[in-house]
């Protein structure tokens, strides 16, 4: 029970992009097209339900165990690059229709702070395994959910008449803006 | 102003290629952080810090790293500095690192500092380099000390922790939660815009 | 050709790990000392401002559920004069963590001070000010503390004025309070140490 609403609060009240300003620069950057915006979404809670199961076990098995704390910024940082690597390569190898689809998103992953940001706040909140993986599946799936619904705005919107100095980034934050607030009407859904 | 003078190298960070209001990196920490104008400020002199040691580092070391393992070398010259801040502001500012949270950290994925050594640092010498990372910098700063005072000047109604609005005014709550920060921040890119498209007009 | 160009690459980046280790092999060794005094004294200052008497504070080794995350004894020369409890719970946005203060045998509160919490401000997160907090002081903990909303709660009550528009984050910061301290008093040690109900 304490699991599933784990899981609810990150997919929708502490989403990540909305309310806690975790890979907004992917949001921005990838939602002009639903489609594209969905695969990168799918790799993104590929790469982040993996993430959480490896670096909590790398912290709690290596750095916690030897007194490394020190060293848990690098070591997660090379944790996240060497799994999008393999990632890459295993998609590559086994579904090349799927490396295709996402093959372009999977190298932007490593800079997208919500990865490296997840695996931060497993270890802060010292969260045990269960945990850290609902929050990496939730955090993933939430981050999807904001980006596919940002696109479908962002269609539309190619339609509408903005001024021309807000084009572009300029309107897609403010309605960011007005997303952020209709989700924060989820606070406190979840005790 | 040419291209490849130093003070060319150095100026174009803060208006002309200002990272956040142009090139649009590092937008996690800016709309995160900037609630007051105390943390929006500590957080873009750390992440300068970071830039400015990292570009004088690789810049350095540019002729030595392969190209086939650079970002990672990169990614692990980066973490190194920013784990160093992160000690530092523990142990001597500890409220500030407190609430700036995971966010130090999240330097490290700060596209601004990856993006300036991949696309100058490591084609650059040494001292472009620095001049380079001085100006972006800089221009990170200028645009969280804007973002992060009309946030806390309209959010708190003062700036610095110090009243500045008149007593009547009731802070509008709005602009220290998540949607202020998204709102402030698509005004001042519309801003921007308006300024760009004045000068292009009266060239 | 291609074997010392591998050879390069392996060599260059365990030289930079290798350094990168070093350095903060330093930097740990420097800070890490004043970062545990810092997070210490964050907790003590807490402490100190609600029992100003007291000159030592000292960590009970006891282990219940992870909502208490530390008992202190607050001592002034030999004798307990107050306890200090550092708790932790949901509240209305995100978890809450306080430390409350109550006297030598649990019966009344001192007070309370906020180390983390991420309620809605302007409204929820006006539970660090002064003015709520100071309501605390003195009220009962044999039983449970209530709330009334917009108006002061009489004298004797035991209740509190609730935060304004702030109804859940009150209801939770008081959840904290009343059912944590109700398990504390039933630790057996603190009952050998206050001398249980009475």
């Amino acid at each position: 029970m304490e699991l599933i609403l784990l899981f609810i609060s990150f997919v929708i009240v502490n989403n990540f992009v909305l309310s806690q300003f975790l890979g907004v620069c992917p949001f921005l950057g990838v939602s002009k097209k639903i489609d594209a915006a969905f695969s990168m979404g799918l790799a993104v809670t590929f790469v982040m339900s993996i993430t959480a199961v490896a670096s909590w076990a790398v912290n709690n098995f290596v750095l916690k165990r030897f007194g490394l704390e020190i060293l848990e910024y690098v070591v997660f940082i090379l944790v996240i690059a060497s799994l999008v690597q393999l990632v890459e390569m295993f998609v590559k190898k086994v579904s090349p229709p799927l490396y295709r689809a996402l093959g372009i998103y999977l190298p932007l992953i490593t800079t997208n702070c919500a990865i490296l940001g997840l695996a931060l706040l497993i270890s802060l909140k010292e969260y045990n395994f269960l945990q850290g993986l609902v929050m990496g599946i939730g955090g993933g799936i939430g981050f999807t959910l904001a980006l596919v619904l940002m696109a479908g705005i962002r269609e539309e919107l190619e339609a509408a008449d903005i001024p021309e100095p807000m084009k572009g980034a300029g309107i897609t934050l403010i309605i960011a803006g007005i997303m952020a607030l209709g989700f924060s009407g989820f606070a406190g859904l979840i005790k | 102003m040419k291209k490849g003078t130093p003070v060319y190298e150095f100026s174009k960070g803060i208006w002309k290629d200002n990272p956040i209001l142009v090139q649009l990196l590092g937008m996690c920490p800016t709309l995160a952080v900037t609630s007051t104008v105390i943390n929006g400020v500590a957080m873009a002199l750390a992440a300068s810090f970071v830039l400015i040691m990292s570009s004088l580092i690789i810049s350095s070391l540019r002729k030595i790293i392969p190209s086939s393992v650079r970002i990672a070398s990169f990614i692990v010259i980066i973490a190194t500095f920013v784990t160093l801040v992160d000690s530092f502001l523990k142990a001597y500012f500890y409220d500030i690192s407190k609430s700036l949270g995971p966010f130090i950290p999240l330097i490290i994925v700060n596209c601004i500092i990856l993006g300036r050594q991949e696309a100058f640092a490591s084609k650059n010498t040494v001292k472009m380099s620095v001049l380079d990372a001085f100006g972006m910098g800089a221009g990170f700063f200028l645009s969280l000390l804007v973002l992060s005072s009309v946030r806390e000047i309209f959010g708190f109604g003062t700036w610095f922790g110090i009243q500045v609005m008149p007593d009547f005014f009731k802070p509008w709550t709005i602009m220290i939660m998540a949607p202020g920060a998204f709102f402030t921040l698509g005004i001042m890119l519309g801003v921007y815009g308006i300024f760009k498209m004045k000068k292009s007009k009266g060239v | 050709m291609k074997m010392s160009e591998t050879l390069r690459m392996v060599v260059v980046l365990t030289s930079i790990s290798i350094l990168s280790g070093a350095s903060l092999a330093v930097v740990d060794s420097v800070t890490k000392e004043k970062i545990n005094v810092n997070k210490q004294y964050a907790l003590n200052k807490g402490l100190k401002k609600m029992m100003p008497d007291a000159d030592n504070f000292k960590k009970e080794d006891i282990k219940s559920n992870e909502k208490i995350i530390a008992i202190y004894r607050a001592v002034k020369g030999d004798t307990i004069i107050g306890w200090g409890f550092h708790l932790k719970g949901s509240g209305f946005s995100d978890k809450i963590e306080i430390i409350v203060a109550a006297n030598n045998r649990i019966t009344r509160l001192l007070g309370f001070e906020v180390l983390e919490q991420k309620e809605t401000p302007g409204l929820g997160d006006n539970m660090k000010k002064e003015n709520f907090r100071k309501q605390f002081k003195g009220l009962s903990i044999n039983t449970k503390i209530g709330f009334i909303k917009n108006r002061m709660p009489e004298k004797g009550s035991n209740k509190i004025q609730a935060l304004s528009a702030a109804t859940y984050s009150t209801r939770y910061l008081l959840d904290i309070i009343n059912n944590n301290i109700e398990n504390i008093k039933k630790i057996d040690k603190i009952k050998d140490i206050t001398g249980g109900e009475k």
